[in-house]
């Protein structure tokens, strides 16, 4: 597993725009701009490290990231509308999670870095999310399975800070 | 860091409206098989030309790859083609162009006889397809340079009207145009790689395609000419005005090539540089005028500008395309915003075909785990040989599941 302190170098190495603003023991929240061709989106990218990684599914503990600003259109008529491909947010729907992997595959693991895999990934979703805005159309691929429960735990307070895990 | 021709979505977009606005490849060979077709046909035995062909061959656009849409409606092809008679100099203008109307239609049920319209200056063979091939008879001039001709005027409609004959050299600019705006670069192999895949996509359900064939290949200048040509036609197909004329833009691409990387710069360094000579003569209250290089009696501009109102309505629309572009690429800008900008230039139609295109191509790389990726942010679009590679992921959705 990697370590916070190998997420939070790697991070600083790859993507100095994702400055980590938060840390405390096992999280850490990196806030910045990514530009995947032309426009700028402000995005949060939210990391818990499990205290017992064997007792976590991958879905459970992955990197959570938010497009912050502008915040994501919904759009009910385009394909695989409202917004494709997210976890949807019940505590403040307007700022879902985006679904940038397969947990059940896994295509990411907890041996993964989140500089080389979650925001690449995340470039690639917002790169496909203009295009899915222009023509209405979703070409990035991805499946649907059953939903799961909402998510419980391991959320940003109002203010940034971090809070733990239940 | 050097870019690879189309890295940049801006440039991918402009490959494939200029891709999709041009005659495509497998229709420029078609064309070529119609014109030497048309050439025979007016050799046969009772045509009135018989003997009397020296030779065909393609001028304007076809002659230098620059062929786009017509102005009136997409699909619609204008082909140039210069027929060279043994006819005796000072032959009646009126004549030269009725026996080449005549040669071509042939009698009634022969191959061309309901697809001809005699012209002014030439005569128009209608395809059922929507090309339209443009015949120009032409008497060689000795003494002068390589295939110096007289061309015939004389409107059929206007017979109050003196005809006359003008001199004119098409081919010895399409030499000058060729030389100047040779490329060997690899924009030109990356652009024909692309119009070559375009090309089998749309004409595989009819016709037998060989992809190989060039004239896919093109330069950055003659990319941004034909860009410059449908930025033209989008703007003049709402007025009721003559356009500039293919032959002066050509010119101006000519004198200014410079082969570039990038399409956006090549688009904007032509634009500028058109700009500024019409602006130039503008300023000295004067019509902007170009002649052929190679035939100083072949005046690119007698028919445009007639005012400097002309002049100036273009240069305008040359403003809207430099300043969109500029915008485009320095700005915080979206695909739906770059599309509805470029639509209000090379037309919605083309447009919304190319940001598909570059859609379907993104989705493919993002599926195959082929995007690549700058350091800092950027997605790279263009040859895999910068940037970093991530791994194949699947968009899931739903709701998280506890933690």
């Amino acid at each position: 597993m990697k370590s916070i302190d190998e997420q939070v170098t790697a991070m600083e190495a790859l993507y100095p725009n994702l400055p980590l603003i938060a840390r405390k023991d096992r999280m850490v929240l990196w806030r910045g701009h990514l530009r995947p061709y032309s426009k700028s989106y402000a995005v949060e990218i939210f990391y818990q490290t499990p205290l017992f990684p064997e007792v976590f599914s991958i879905a459970g503990v992955q990197p959570l990231v938010q497009i912050i600003d502008p915040a994501l259109e919904r759009h009910a008529s385009y394909e695989e509308g409202p917004i494709p491909h997210i976890y949807e947010n019940g505590k403040d729907p307007d700022y879902p999670f985006l679904c940038l992997f397969d947990p059940d595959v896994p295509e990411w693991t907890l041996d993964d870095l989140i500089a080389q895999t979650t925001i690449p990934w995340t470039e690639r979703w917002l790169l496909n999310y203009e295009f899915w805005l222009a023509t209405g159309l979703w070409r990035g691929g991805g499946r649907h399975p059953g939903y799961a429960d909402a998510p419980k735990s391991a959320v940003r307070t109002d203010d940034g800070d971090l809070k733990g895990a239940a | 860091m050097t870019s690879a021709p189309f890295d940049d979505p801006l440039d991918r977009i402009l490959m494939e409206i200029a891709i999709r606005v041009q005659l495509p490849p497998s229709k420029h060979d078609l064309a070529c098989q119609r014109y030497l077709a048309v050439a025979e046909y007016v050799e046969r035995n009772g045509s009135p030309l018989k003997d009397k062909i020296n030779r065909f061959y393609p001028q304007g656009s076809m002659a230098i790859g620059a062929t786009i849409a017509a102005r009136r409606k997409d699909e619609e092809y204008d082909i140039d083609i210069v027929a060279e008679l043994t006819l005796p100099l000072g032959s009646d203008a009126e004549e030269v162009l009725d026996i080449l109307f005549d040669a071509i239609r042939g009698e009634p049920g022969s191959r061309y006889y309901n697809m001809v319209k005699r012209r002014t200056r030439c005569i128009t063979i209608y395809y059922a397809d929507g090309m339209h091939m443009d015949i120009t008879p032409a008497i060689l001039r000795p003494n002068r340079l390589q295939r110096t001709s007289d061309i015939f005027h004389d409107d059929p409609d206007e017979k109050s009207e003196t005809p006359y004959t003008l001199l004119m050299n098409a081919w010895g600019f399409i030499q000058v145009y060729k030389h100047n705006t040779a490329d060997t670069t690899a924009f030109a192999d990356a652009y024909a790689k692309n119009a070559r895949a375009f090309d089998i996509r749309v004409e595989a359900e009819t016709e037998d395609v060989d992809p190989q064939e060039d004239p896919a290949r093109k330069s950055s200048d003659t990319v941004a000419l034909q860009l410059l040509k449908r930025m033209r036609n989008t703007k003049y197909s709402r007025r009721d005005l003559r356009m500039p004329p293919s032959i002066y833009l050509s010119k101006c691409v000519s004198d200014a090539a410079a082969p570039a990387a990038s399409l956006t710069d090549a688009v904007l360094h032509h634009a500028k540089n058109i700009r500024g000579r019409l602006v130039e003569a503008d300023n000295r209250g004067q019509l902007v005028h170009e002649v052929n290089p190679t035939c100083e009696e072949d005046c690119f501009t007698d028919r445009w500008p007639e005012t400097r109102a002309d002049q100036r309505i273009f240069i305008h629309d040359l403003d809207e395309l430099i300043s969109t572009l500029t915008r485009l690429r320095r700005g915080d800008h979206s695909m739906k915003d770059m599309m509805d900008a470029l639509s209000d230039i090379f037309g919605a139609p083309p447009v919304k075909a190319a940001v598909r295109a570059v859609q379907d191509h993104v989705g493919t790389a993002s599926q195959r785990g082929q995007t690549r990726h700058r350091a800092g942010g950027g997605i790279l679009l263009g040859t895999p040989s910068i940037g970093r590679l991530a791994p194949t992921s699947t968009n899931m959705g739903g709701k998280l599941p506890s933690r």
